[in-house]
């Protein structure tokens, strides 16, 4: 017997019982610590709905095309259907969000609201949010602990046409560092579209305990045929934080096309990629976190997943183990 | 530096490689490892999941506070381990070998000397790192039980590496020698 052997016979495989009771338990003290936490309904879904502003915001802002538009020329069309995460320097995100650097902004002279959605409108029940958004609606069949399902929300219908502004968007490049890359050719009073659907949202309480569930068609962002997509997601990418050579090797495995981005300060939050009913999806949990303002952040969990045809998010201060099974169980 | 690696960088699935905050998997992947780092430390498989249970419920209870960009995972639990293991024996004489009484009654009876042949390579293990110093037995355990490279170990304990290896050696030779004289007899 070698001395690696003699050595290594003391290791062996955790019992299978107690690995799986201790892991109940972790499970328990997860849920425990997120109940002890504020709720995060005033936080998280505002939150949410700000990250897909945003998103939509930086996909138009540098993802639209480097000719002129018409009608005819809007041949690219971006749905979302993945999510991708990027970690970034919770100092980037402040960068980001800071008054200097408001990236509607860029279109502020030239925007165009084609169908204004209002505010959203509370309903009476999920068949009524059916009915007006024209989509099945999905409800989870599953709620952690004793929750019930508490209001239903409808945010209509948007259509904006923005024209963009080259000087705008190499001001806000040069703000946030990114110099060595050129504004795209043909970029200044390219025209895109973007084109948002009716979303619902339920929320369920129990208690100190919130959870919700979004749903609406992918947001569309119509774009013409000529645009490198890849290039000038490559100047997102930098925007967001990456070195160059990094933004250009990811820039071009990315399909810009189907892909939402989702920034995730390095120091407050985790995510992983989970499967939700048979499709790929984003997990993310932030930890409460101070923000250094004398504000703190309260905990959470949100998942994201798209069918293809519809995107969905489902979170809450609750577990991610119960956030996956509201998900898993929406029908 | 390749695409794939700057995606798994940035975008852990994109390599199919799961993120550092996956607790899930971190349970998994570092539960076999504490569990045998106390296997080693203590000896009883029992002691060791009760000790496994309490670091594990301590670094959930705080892991809010954990800082990936300063640790692994693992070295961050092995940490919490060492600290349980610390206070185990701080509250349980040194003296209390339960690992050896209770490899004892495995034998039947018997004198150690006439069953050790006759135990499986675990409890004679177990017994043999019984006789091992405090120092000695932390550092085999963690570069056995909690599969270590003798780098990290010295890392964690504040040893230099060569340090490390030297009492290694030195400690798994005698070990060796202990081991093969039982087998003899």
């Amino acid at each position: 017997m070698n001395d690696d052997r003699f050595m290594n016979s003391l290791q062996e495989p955790p019992n299978p019982d107690f690995s799986r009771d201790l892991g109940a338990r972790l499970r328990r003290i997860e849920r425990e610590t997120a109940v002890e936490g504020r709720p995060p309904r005033a936080a998280l879904a505002p939150r949410l709905i700000l990250t897909f502003a945003a998103i939509v915001a930086v996909v138009a802002a540098f993802l639209f095309p480097g000719v002129r538009a018409s009608a005819q020329a809007f041949l690219n069309l971006f749905r979302v259907q993945n999510f991708v995460a990027i970690r970034i320097d919770a100092n980037r995100l402040d960068q980001l969000s800071d008054s200097k650097l408001d990236l509607q902004r860029v279109f502020n002279e030239h925007r165009e609201m084609l169908l204004d959605p209002g505010p959203p409108k509370p309903l009476a029940s999920v068949a009524e949010a059916a009915a007006a958004s024209g989509q099945t609606v999905r409800v989870p069949t599953i709620l952690p602990g004793r929750m019930a399902a508490d209001t239903v929300w409808l945010q209509g219908e948007a259509r904006m046409r923005m024209t963009a502004d080259a000087k705008r968007v190499r001001d806000a490049m040069d703000l946030m560092g990114v110099r060595d890359l050129p504004v795209p050719a043909g970029l200044d009073g390219a025209v895109l579209e973007v084109h948002t659907f009716p979303m619902v949202r339920q929320t369920f309480v129990s208690g100190g305990l919130h959870a919700f569930l979004l749903q609406s068609r992918s947001p569309e962002l119509s774009l013409p045929a000529t645009l490198q997509i890849a290039d000038l997601g490559e100047i997102a990418l930098r925007m967001l934080g990456m070195s160059p050579s990094e933004a250009h090797a990811a820039a071009a495995r990315i399909d810009w096309r189907s892909t939402m981005l989702v920034p995730v300060p390095a120091d407050a939050g985790s995510f992983r990629e989970v499967t939700v009913q048979g499709q790929k999806g984003l997990l993310v949990t932030r930890a409460e976190r101070d923000d250094g303002k004398g504000h703190k952040r309260s905990p959470g969990v949100v998942v994201l997943w798209s069918d293809g045809q519809n995107v969905y998010a489902a979170g809450g201060n609750i577990a991610s183990d119960d956030v996956l099974a509201m998900a898993e169980s929406a029908r | 530096m390749d695409s794939r690696t700057v995606l798994a960088r940035w975008i852990p699935w994109a390599a199919s490689e799961r993120s550092e905050m996956d607790w899930g998997a971190v349970y998994e992947e570092q539960l076999p490892r504490v569990l045998d780092f106390f296997r080693y430390r203590v000896g009883s498989r029992a002691d060791a999941e009760d000790l496994a249970s309490i670091t594990f419920e301590k670094a959930w209870r705080t892991r809010d506070r954990y800082r990936s960009d300063r640790a692994a995972a693992g070295t961050w639990l092995l940490a919490i381990a060492r600290n349980v293991a610390i206070d185990h024996y701080r509250s349980r004489s040194l003296r209390e070998t339960a690992p050896l009484e209770a490899a004892r009654e495995i034998a039947g009876g018997e004198t150690p000397e006439e069953s050790f042949a006759k135990r499986a390579d675990s409890d004679r293990l177990a017994c043999l790192l019984e006789s091992l110093a405090e120092r000695e037995r932390e550092l085999v355990s963690l570069k056995y039980g909690a599969r270590l490279t003798n780098r990290e170990i010295a890392r964690v304990t504040g040893l230099s590496e060569t340090n490390v290896g030297s009492i290694l050696h030195r400690t798994v030779k005698a070990l060796r020698a202990r081991w093969d004289e039982g087998t003899a007899r």
